[in-house]
């Protein structure tokens, strides 16, 4: 699956976007990447209840997971998924 | 009165004679200011039917009751008129130093009548003010204005000005001030314009004075902490500023590509802000008292080797990926001839888009065009036609009707993308549903800021909303307009919303007026606002017929990406908003919401 990083997220990842193997969901997905990139990601990634940090905006295949299911949403090899900060603009 | 300056400058630029008359109190208890006030003294003074160009056209410039204090962000004024771009009400805010400035020299705002026989600038320097002939800056860009200005009167002086494409009389054309700073939309600059009015300078030393200073200043150092302690406005406007939403409205599948013709852009990440701070930011600029900062210092190293400011996200839009351009670098360049000769941005991205799908279904050809094709993606002939438009040289003397114009020139007026002949921002309304309703509903055409559902409906702010369900759009709709009518009216930057709300602002606002109010019937001002400017344009013979969007929008289903197959659900969320609003199924208030709003 590919997982794409925007705005201050791909200062830490050094790279726009990587492949790797699909895990189960996106709970997991979360704990993947935070420890493929290291502890500052961990700290955008991974609140203090242990899922997702509420600071953060993850799409998959371009829907934000809450209208999917959550850190719970299936995840395949054709998946894309999209980190982001809370950002806004206009 | 408290936070208001309580004078108000009437130039009549036919005879050169300049009046301070007093504040009117209750217009501004009722209205707020800049936005509000403005709108409401525009229409006790000018018949509803007058034409934007004309002699009887009033233009007004506009502060708030917060512009210029220690409330965050406290930089913005309105510019108030009729839209020459839609023939709505127009009011277009804009932030950097000149409205604080202006308030500071002791003036709640300007209304200026008539027209000059004569090119003039209006010279303010606290209590003296006069005309000045301005004969040597006509023709002057806003930049070379603005520094001519300050090497005759002095550095301190901050100006107003509009550039050629003002002079020029382009439907879009803007206010600038500070240089970079836009009262972009609708056209204002011409109007400004068509009056020889050149430019305002102006330098103020006097205190604008609150009704409690130190419970104000606890409201705004309450409002600051918030906005610092906020991720968008404390971290994330601050480092990548607004260009940052390319990325994820593209993610989403809402980015205008084409013409509206896609909503996903491959190249959307080269034009975005990431891109942008690597390869050209020099450093953030802030406007007035802003903390945020989220303007843009950048310089070009390539063939156009310039400094400038810009562009924000839906500039870099409606050159970039509205016309498949992913060279940021033109995309900036373009920016700055905008700026430098004081255009609107997006209405000039959209039109140059929309001339290109013309071009590519046959409907413009090569002859129109000057002899030379137009084609998606061509980055040169966009930079150059932007030029060609603020001189309205060639066929950019037709793009300088904007979109509806110049397509319905060609028998294709429903290639334009707009709502109200204005060109709709970077935001499609068949992925993200509230956002159409809102541009069908925006009092001044098609328009982001009335009311941002963006915010819930792809940032999750404040709450999350589902960018592709109806349901609920109608009534957070409703309630931003009215509070960003408040927001406007104050003299505030819309994104501090983005890190307070409502009773933070209601609180600044009761400490420097000392009007108790409460936070409730502060939002209902901003309803009152909202509906004084519905009435303008039903006067003016705009309809339900007219709240709409264009057949691409609701017809058309997106061909690809997230949001494939979909198409915006307008009818389902128009007749729900209309009785929201209490308005009766045409749109038009019903004499009760009317007299609850005092507006009878």
């Amino acid at each position: 699956m590919k997982i794409q990083f925007f705005a201050n997220i791909r200062d830490i990842t050094k790279t726009k976007e990587a492949e790797i193997a699909a895990p189960e969901n996106i709970l997991k997905l979360l704990y993947l990447v935070s420890e493929k990139y290291g502890k500052e990601m961990a700290s955008k990634l991974i609140g203090a209840d242990g899922k997702l940090h509420p600071d953060m905006i993850v799409l998959l295949n371009g829907r934000h997971i809450e209208y999917v299911n959550g850190e719970e949403s299936a995840l395949s090899d054709a998946d894309t998924v999209s980190f982001f900060p809370r950002i806004a603009g206009g | 009165m408290n936070a208001w300056m309580g004078t108000i400058l009437r130039v009549n630029l036919t005879t050169g004679t300049v009046i301070k008359e007093k504040l009117n109190e209750k217009f501004a208890k009722d209205y707020i200011g800049a936005r509000g006030l403005g709108t409401k003294y525009y229409m006790d003074e000018v018949k509803h039917d007058v034409e934007p160009l004309s002699i009887k056209n009033n233009l007004i410039f506009m502060t708030g009751p917060l512009t210029g204090t220690f409330a965050a962000s406290s930089a913005r004024y309105n510019v108030v008129t009729k839209g020459p771009l839609t023939g709505t009400i127009a009011a277009s805010n804009s932030g950097g130093v000149f409205g604080p400035e202006l308030k500071m020299a002791g003036y709640d705002g300007i209304i200026f009548e008539g027209k000059s026989p004569k090119p003039v600038y209006l010279f303010i320097e606290d209590d003296e003010v006069r005309l000045e002939d301005a004969s040597s800056l006509w023709g002057k860009t806003v930049f070379e204005t603005t520094d001519l200005l300050n090497e005759k009167h002095g550095e301190d002086f901050k100006t107003s000005c509009i550039g050629p494409a003002g002079e020029k009389l382009v439907l879009f054309a803007s206010v600038m001030n500070d240089k970079h700073r836009a009262a972009g939309r609708t056209g204002v600059g011409a109007v400004m314009g068509f009056k020889n009015l050149k430019a305002v300078t102006v330098k103020g030393t006097k205190s604008i004075h609150v009704a409690d200073p130190k419970a104000f200043f606890e409201a705004c150092k309450d409002a600051r902490i918030k906005l610092k302690a906020n991720p968008v406005s404390g971290a994330g406007l601050p480092a990548y500023g607004t260009e940052v939403l390319v990325n994820i409205i593209n993610s989403v599948g809402g980015l205008p590509t084409g013409n509206w013709q896609e909503s996903v852009y491959d190249k959307a990440d080269d034009t975005g802000g990431e891109s942008l701070v690597a390869k050209y930011l020099v450093r953030n600029k802030g406007c007035f008292a802003c903390g945020i900062g989220c303007g843009r210092l950048t310089k070009l190293t390539g063939k156009y080797n310039e400094i400038g400011e810009g562009p924000e996200y839906e500039s870099a839009w409606a050159m970039g990926a509205d016309c498949r351009i992913n060279d940021l670098e033109a995309i900036t360049k373009a920016n700055y001839i905008c700026n430098e000769m004081g255009m609107d941005t997006i209405t000039m991205g959209s039109t140059i888009a929309c001339a290109m799908e013309l071009y590519e279904k046959g409907y413009l050809t090569d002859k129109d065009l000057g002899g030379k094709p137009l084609l998606f993606g061509d980055a040169e002939a966009m930079v150059d036609f932007v030029m060609k438009t603020a001189i309205r040289e060639g066929f950019g003397d037709v793009m300088a009707l904007g979109s509806y114009r110049m397509a319905d020139k060609f028998g294709h007026a429903e290639l334009s993308m707009t709502a109200k002949k204005q060109e709709m921002p970077a935001y499609d309304g068949r992925a993200i549903q509230g956002i159409g309703l809102n541009y069908a509903t925006s009092n001044r055409g098609g328009c982001h800021v009335r009311g941002y559902t963006i915010s819930p409906e792809v940032l999750g702010l404040p709450l999350k909303m589902d960018p592709f369900v109806t349901e609920g759009k109608a009534n957070i709709l409703k309630i931003f307009q009215d509070l960003t009518a408040v927001v406007d009216s104050l003299g505030l930057c819309l994104f501090t919303t983005f890190g307070i709300g409502l009773p933070e602002i209601a609180a600044m606002y009761r400490t420097a007026t000392g009007i108790e109010i409460s936070d409730v019937e502060l939002l209902n001002i901003g309803d009152r606002i909202w509906n004084l400017e519905r009435l303008y344009n039903l006067e003016n013979g705009f309809t339900k017929a007219d709240d709409t969007l264009p057949p691409r929008l609701l017809k058309d289903p997106i061909p690809a990406g997230p949001a494939k197959g979909r198409v915006n659900q307008l009818d389902v969320m128009l007749k729900e908003y209309y009785e929201l609003r209490g308005w009766d199924a045409m749109g038009v208030p019903t004499k009760d919401k009317l007299k609850a709003l005092g507006l009878v």
